[in-house]
């Protein structure tokens, strides 16, 4: 008898006990239904967790400070500068080259003097001020913390593109659900530049105009602005080639003002931390906080995988009881198929294909099932956090889940089928007369 | 050279209660194309008998020889070909798989005997025709007679044109008319299918029709029980 | 069994209070870079007129201020070099070379006013001014408008000289509105002023 052949009359024999049948799919259903929607949140869960840290950028991050380490602080996740030090190509260079490490990313900043806007969102008018831009080189954002909130990046090369960021939205009175309300508007910047005017000093501009292209949460340097690296550069040149004491319009005479430093993968982050501390400069990672909601997240997968796996073994159990009063009821039908010429192998093939039918069609079921269950979750906990003025998640059903829902509940009804096939190919082919 | 030929088959069954000798030195040979009754009291061991001969158990002691073939001596799958290519069952219970129609009852017969798959259909069609159930191909069992399932299970049990047909009590769940019916189909089957029957039954009307009756008690076959139509003979209930 | 109560706690308080909005965070896209265009730059070189000084909301209402925020297009580097009473000798050592370290492709000068005070001669006004005008050409202004004083302006003694510096540079001369000054009202007159010359600084640059 042919694998196809016993899968005809597998499957005929499972439609033909169709209340049976369907408690048992039922069974596996809800077993994978529940490891498919536990996985799917967990795992949905840790993706929202571990972007927020990154902060749309990589877990391997590390933040460089133009400062020197402070010997207390250097295990500490929000380590606290030393004395500022001058950070330049040279030193950038002897990052570039450690081990371990992936890529180094300048960072400068500039104080920027702001005339454009001139009113709020709410319509009250709105002073001139100061805010920081923050330039980096864009191309290499995704090595960089920085998500969209809204629109985009500015072009690496773009002379007239801005991104702000929530504290630009604070100052103009919005919350980040009204972040798409400041794409599109112009602002206008200046740096300044000490000028000696006879017995004083005289603030001259260096003004830009700029489109807001997008909102962006950003944690590359402190600002309200993020410009391309060329466009701040510009401006710090323009206040450095002023007058002395440059400090007091608030740019620092460094070259560079930080730089991110990504680790190669979230392990060896403190390992280039310790190198970038012997080279002299002052880091900061999240590695604690990363480490921890990381072992805190491994513990409620375990345990969300547990509870799955029990649901899944007392579905293994119910598809042996199944199968076992199936062959003590059909051990005529076996002597019968045995006298008219089936082999051992093919009564086992034919139960354990009945035993994969059910695995399978109980996978099938349930893996669609536990996306629903963890589709309605996720649209409950985004109503929530949408309400709260937070960000909602995506589910994201991953392949090998779905995959694994699917063979892993046919594979565990196959070994679940073993024993009672193996006892339908041992029955004696003299039952098919017995009385 | 015969049919069957069996040469000093003991056979016991053990019990909590002790051993039961069902079969004691018993030999037994039939010929090609005979149509042989084996009556006997419940209990004689007329069924054990029918089992050793189809293959499904393997004597302890002595020989079965089917078509010269020594049956102790082949493997398991040997003995499963043995089941499907020479010999056909016809049970009394009829043992036909619910979950399938008649046709497919017959074809999968015909598939366990490794014929192609579009040799299967044609042949179970035919069978059923000339078993005159041929309109009831597509029903399940359920939907059937006793009569015409019993027929369709001899259809089954010519699947494969076996040399040697076993019936195991094939009328003992029939009614009259149904019992004649298919002790017809019986009666004709040497003929026919050119094959040799052998009936275990107590059905002394379908006895009375057979070559030769041959009575099981105490476990070793009566001996002169003449050939022809003969007087009725056992009074069990079954096998 | 007390610490994974604590943890999933924790959890449960990280995923509660992490920032976000509605429509959810996406990773940086990159745009592609494209070309380094050559954007423009336009300096002001000047004094008190061009300075800002004195006007409410210069910010906003002195003229470089409109003409920059009307005339030329996001992206535009725009720098006021003017100084109140510079004199064309003054403006051409101090401002100049601020002026050409921009690069700029737009300059404008209006000179004069600190000139008059200062009792310059007309000659050394006209040379100071071509070697001004010359300079910022030569650094690659494609345009470099020169105010034109009106009759009765401040430095409208200097008007043939100015004529002359800017026919013999290739800068163009922006005739600014006689209407605009009133000697009688020194304070609505800035404002006036500011708003006649970035009309027809606009209007020229339009040009």
């Amino acid at each position: 008898m042919s694998w196809r052949d016993a899968a005809v009359l597998a499957a005929r024999s499972v439609r033909r006990r169709p209340g049976r049948t369907g408690l048992t799919i039922l069974a596996v259903a809800l077993a994978s239904a529940l490891l498919t929607a536990l996985l799917t949140i967990s795992g949905t869960a840790e993706t929202r967790v571990l972007d927020e840290l990154a902060k749309g950028g990589p877990l391997a991050g590390i933040r460089v400070a133009a400062a020197e380490p402070d010997p207390g602080q250097v295990d500490r996740d929000d380590a606290r500068p030393g004395r500022d030090k001058l950070l330049d190509d040279v030193a950038l260079n002897r990052m570039r080259r450690l081990p371990l490490v992936r890529t180094v990313v300048p960072v400068v900043s500039a104080r920027l003097f702001v005339t454009e806007p001139q009113r709020r969102s709410d319509g009250h008018p709105l002073r001139p001020f100061l805010a920081r831009a923050v330039g980096v080189d864009l191309r290499r954002a995704p090595s960089l913390p920085v998500s969209i909130l809204t629109g985009r990046l500015p072009g690496a090369n773009s002379t007239d593109e801005v991104a702000v960021t929530p504290g630009w939205l604070e100052r103009l009175h919005l919350t980040r659900a009204q972040a798409q309300r400041v794409v599109g508007d112009e602002v206008q910047v200046a740096a300044g530049r000490l000028f000696d005017e006879g017995d004083g000093q005289e603030v001259r501009g260096r003004w830009v105009r700029l489109r807001v292209v997008g909102v962006v949460a950003q944690e590359a340097g402190d600002g309200e602005l993020l410009l391309p690296i060329g466009q701040v550069r510009a401006a710090r040149r323009w206040t450095l080639a002023g007058a002395g004491q440059s400090r007091r319009l608030g740019v620092d005479p460094s070259p560079y003002n930080g730089a991110f430093v990504v680790a190669e993968g979230i392990d060896n982050v403190s390992r280039v931390r310790a190198q970038i501390t012997a080279i002299g400069y002052s880091t900061s990672a999240p590695e604690n906080l990363i480490a921890s909601v990381r072992r805190y997240l491994r513990v409620v997968e375990i345990v969300l995988t547990a509870i799955g796996a029990i649901a899944l073994v007392i579905a293994a159990i119910g598809i042996t009881n199944a199968l076992l009063a199936a062959v003590r009821e059909r051990k005529r039908e076996i002597g019968v198929l045995k006298a008219i010429g089936a082999r051992d192998r093919d009564v086992l093939r034919v139960f354990l294909l009945e035993a994969g039918v059910v695995g399978l069609a109980g996978g099938i079921l349930g893996t669609a099932v536990g996306w629903l269950i963890a589709r309605i979750v996720g649209q409950t906990v985004n109503r929530y956090l949408v309400g709260e003025g937070l960000a909602g998640v995506r589910l994201v059903l991953p392949l090998p889940v779905i995959a694994g829902g699917i063979i892993g509940s046919a594979l565990l009804a196959l070994v679940a089928g073993t024993v009672p096939a193996w006892r339908a190919a041992r029955l004696p082919a003299r039952e098919a007369v017995g009385s | 050279m015969g049919a069957v030929s069996v040469r000093g088959l003991t056979h016991r069954y053990t019990t909590r209660s002790g051993s039961i000798t069902v079969l004691d030195d018993l030999a037994l040979e039939v010929g090609d194309g005979e149509f042989l009754a084996l009556v006997g009291a419940s209990g004689s061991g007329k069924t054990t008998l029918l089992a050793l001969l189809g293959g499904l158990e393997r004597p302890q002691t002595g020989t079965v020889r089917v078509l010269g073939e020594e049956l102790d001596s082949l493997s398991g799958d040997g003995l499963a070909r043995f089941r499907s290519r020479t010999v056909g069952f016809v049970f009394q219970h009829f043992g036909l798989l619910d979950s399938l129609t008649a046709g497919e009852n017959v074809e999968l017969a015909c598939t366990l005997g490794g014929r192609p798959a579009a040799a299967r259909r044609r042949r179970a069609r035919e069978l059923l025709e000339r078993l005159g159930v041929g309109d009831r191909a597509g029903h399940r069992p359920v939907e059937l007679s006793g009569g015409e399932r019993q027929r369709v299970a001899i259809a089954r049990a010519l699947a494969n044109e076996p040399r040697l047909v076993l019936a195991d009590e094939p009328t003992g769940n029939l009614d009259r008319g149904s019992s004649l019916t298919v002790a017809d189909v019986l009666r004709r089957l040497p003929d026919e299918h050119a094959c040799t029957v052998v009936l275990v039954t107590h059905d002394l009307e379908l006895a009375a029709r057979a070559d030769r009756r041959l009575l099981l008690d105490n476990g070793r076959l009566a001996p002169a029980i003449s050939s022809g139509p003969a007087a009725p003979v056992g009074t069990g209930t079954g096998a | 069994m007390t610490r994974l109560v604590a943890g999933l706690a924790a959890l449960a308080f990280v995923l509660a209070n992490l920032p976000g909005c509605a429509d959810g965070r996406k990773a940086p896209t990159v745009l592609p870079a494209g070309p380094r265009k050559q954007r423009a730059v336009f300096v002001v070189i000047g004094g008190r007129e061009s300075s800002g000084s004195g006007i409410d909301d210069a910010l906003h209402k002195a003229w470089p201020q409109i003409v920059f925020g009307s005339q030329f297009p996001n992206g535009t580097v725009y720098v006021n070099l003017a100084r109140n009473d510079t004199t064309v000798a003054e403006a051409k050592v101090e401002q100049t070379p601020l002026a050409i370290e921009q690069r700029p492709t737009v300059a404008t000068v209006w000179l004069g006013e600190g000139d008059d005070d200062a009792g310059t001669a007309p000659a050394q006004f006209g040379s100071d001014l071509r070697i001004l005008l010359a300079e910022l050409r030569r650094a690659g202004a494609a345009r470099v408008l020169v105010a034109f004083p009106p009759p009765g302006a401040p430095g409208s003694r200097f008007a043939s000289e100015i004529a002359t510096a800017a026919r013999s540079t290739g800068a163009e001369l922006v005739p600014l509105s006689a209407r605009a000054w009133d000697p009688h009202a020194p304070r609505t007159r800035q404002a006036t002023v500011q708003a006649a010359a970035a009309a027809e600084l606009g209007r020229a640059l339009k040009r």
